[in-house]
């Protein structure tokens, strides 16, 4: 008698409809596929106007099918039309500016003492990716492309519960990249599997994850148990054959948005409801902290709790919804319990109601003494909200507004609102990998770096596809 | 109407890119430029200069030739994004997205809904 195989199940996250059914791999299987990228690697070697036209190719095979890609983004991740067109536009955006992206890892020459020294960047040889389901499209379509530009094979390991975008974009880079199609693999392992081949096989030599700050630092941990395994004593002194990967974790966030007394109150506003809500909040570089200046702060909140009461929750696929659903029973988990403890300190000033799978759109308001001095930190101002529930804090100065922003065990993005010489010195005294000053606090494109410091990453804000490669120099005497 | 004609009438369309923004079309076998001065110019034949090159078939041309030049990038923008049928747009970036950027392509991309 044959065992059944194990299934991953995708569903959609409003209806609960089951959508498609794939095999889980096994680390065999996938082990099988990082064998065939590494072979493939050392096959080929694409030109730039190569790579450009593969991405050009995957581009128009995406925009071909439009609907399909928007429909899976909306029911596997449910994500709301508005967000899905925002996150495709992104991507297309993406294939656009390709060429120009790929002049970051042009060579340089950088002065000698004598004769001259270049420096090029050399790509690795694999990579393995992990992504999330919060960017179901962007994040398989910006890593493999950049890895792709740097020269590197990839193994593509999505969220199991919104994998089919990914896949669908895998296809499509697959028939784009014809004959070498065998450099792109995509995995449903599961995520532990995954990790632990990723971290122990040699033919990995990069691993990017997309993941919450507590699952990027398990990683790490799987890496010194790796590593440990390897220790071997020779006369007394540690031997350790174990392979090092290079590691780019990009994680969670708890991004403050500060309000000077000098903004705009409604274009503020507007960043916090467009910036704090798109996406249902499941954004990582989503503002979560509203620091205001006691100057504007009545009219702000009164402001953004119209705004907010506004919001429409329910099908992703109605056009005029803002809301989805939360895709993650883990995660309504947690969001009730943060709730619960913003109730307790009586803060909460509208919404507050959880009716799963939605969160509705809720702002919890906290005095300055009660995040910085309370022995106990409400769990809305110290974790991450992966929830349409964002913070709201009143300050009086400048020092106040800068230890209430960098109160957070995360650093990715800080949004500013306001003069914007008063925001550039602000900017300079944040522990952030990324700010933005009277811009939506989601912007982005291809040539600002991305990323964090403390629990949100380890390098700040990176260009990835340098992340692909290792810098060589070469110094020609004279 | 050709879509040389439809640029000729409506010059508007390329409000805020920068004098010396140059642009190749192709539509079928037909290849032609526009070049931004103080007003449009459009040549026949291709520019070495080119900015941009766009490529559209037959149909997405009627489509835009039907259309108010003040929904002009809007149309353009959705025919790129999201083809139909046999009406799409092709572009593709020649110059330094740098450059691009100070001469104001930026700017169009975003009321095209491209960027």
């Amino acid at each position: 008698m044959f065992r059944r195989k194990a299934a991953v199940v995708v569903e959609d996250k409003y209806t609960g409809e089951k959508l498609a059914e794939l095999p889980l791999e096994t680390r065999e299987e996938l082990r099988r596929k990082i064998e065939a990228a590494f072979k493939a690697r050392k096959r080929w070697k694409l030109s730039l106007e190569e790579k450009v036209e593969v991405v050009q190719s995957l581009s128009r095979g995406l925009r071909k099918r439009r609907e399909e890609v928007m429909e899976l983004m909306m029911r596997e991740a449910g994500q709301p039309r508005k967000y899905a067109e925002f996150e495709y536009k992104q991507a297309v955006a993406l294939a656009l500016a390709y060429r120009s992206m790929l002049e970051i890892i042009s060579e340089k020459k950088v002065p000698a003492v004598s004769g001259s020294t270049l420096l090029v960047r050399e790509p690795f040889n694999l990579a393995g990716i992990m992504t999330a389901r919060n960017g179901p499209l962007i994040m398989p379509f910006f890593t493999l492309t950049s890895a792709l530009g740097a020269g590197v094979a990839s193994v593509l390991k999505p969220p199991n519960a919104a994998p089919l975008t990914a896949r669908l974009v895998v296809e499509e880079l697959k028939s784009s990249l014809g004959e070498k199609a065998e450099l792109v693999q995509f995995t449903t392992a599961s995520g532990e599997d995954a990790a632990w081949e990723f971290v122990e096989n040699p033919l990995v030599d990069v691993l990017v994850v997309f993941s919450s700050s507590h699952i990027g630092k398990d990683n790490v941990i799987k890496m010194g148990e790796y590593l440990k395994r390897q220790r071997r004593k020779f006369g007394g002194f540690p031997l350790i054959t174990g392979k090092l990967k290079k590691y780019v974790p990009q994680m969670g966030g708890n991004d403050a948005l500060i309000v000077l007394p000098s903004a705009d109150v409604d274009k503020a506003v507007e960043a916090a409801v467009v910036g704090g809500f798109a996406n249902a909040g499941q954004i990582c570089i989503s503002p979560r902290r509203f620091l205001v200046h006691g100057a504007v702060y009545e009219e702000f909140k009164e402001k953004l709790v119209e705004e907010v009461e506004r919001l429409k929750v329910g099908d992703p696929r109605d056009p005029e919804t803002d809301i989805g659903p939360i895709g993650s029973g883990r995660v309504l988990e947690i969001v009730k319990h943060q709730l619960r403890d913003a109730e307790r300190r009586g803060a909460i000033i509208c919404g507050g109601v959880i009716s799963p799978p939605f969160v509705y759109p809720t702002l919890v308001e906290f005095s300055k003494e009660t995040v910085m001095e309370s022995e106990e930190k409400p769990l809305l101002w110290a974790e991450e909200s992966f929830a349409p529930i964002r913070t709201l804090v009143r300050y009086e100065s400048t020092k106040e507004a800068v230890e209430l922003a960098n109160d957070a065990a995360y650093g990715l993005r800080a949004s500013i609102y306001g003069d914007p010489q008063e925001a550039l010195r602000i900017a300079r005294e944040l522990d952030v990998g990324m700010v933005v000053i009277n811009e939506n606090p989601l912007y982005g494109d291809v040539f600002m770096p991305w990323g964090g410091i403390k629990d949100s990453g380890l390098y700040g804000a990176i260009y990835l596809v340098e992340e692909f490669t290792y810098r060589k120099a070469i110094h020609v005497g004279g | 109407m050709r879509l040389e004609e439809y640029f000729s009438k409506h010059p508007e369309i390329f409000n805020g890119l920068e004098r010396g923004a140059v642009i190749n079309y192709t539509i079928g076998e037909r290849k032609f430029h526009i070049v931004v001065g103080d007003d449009i110019q459009v040549v026949e034949g291709v520019s070495r200069e080119a900015d941009l090159e766009v490529k559209l078939s037959e149909a997405a041309e009627r489509k835009l030739v039907e259309t108010p030049p003040e929904e002009y990038p809007k149309v353009f923008g959705e025919l790129f994004l999201s083809p139909e049928g046999d009406a799409w747009v092709e572009i593709e970036l020649v110059k330094p997205m740098e450059e691009l950027l100070s001469k104001g392509y930026g700017e169009w991309a975003k009321r095209a809904g491209v960027m």
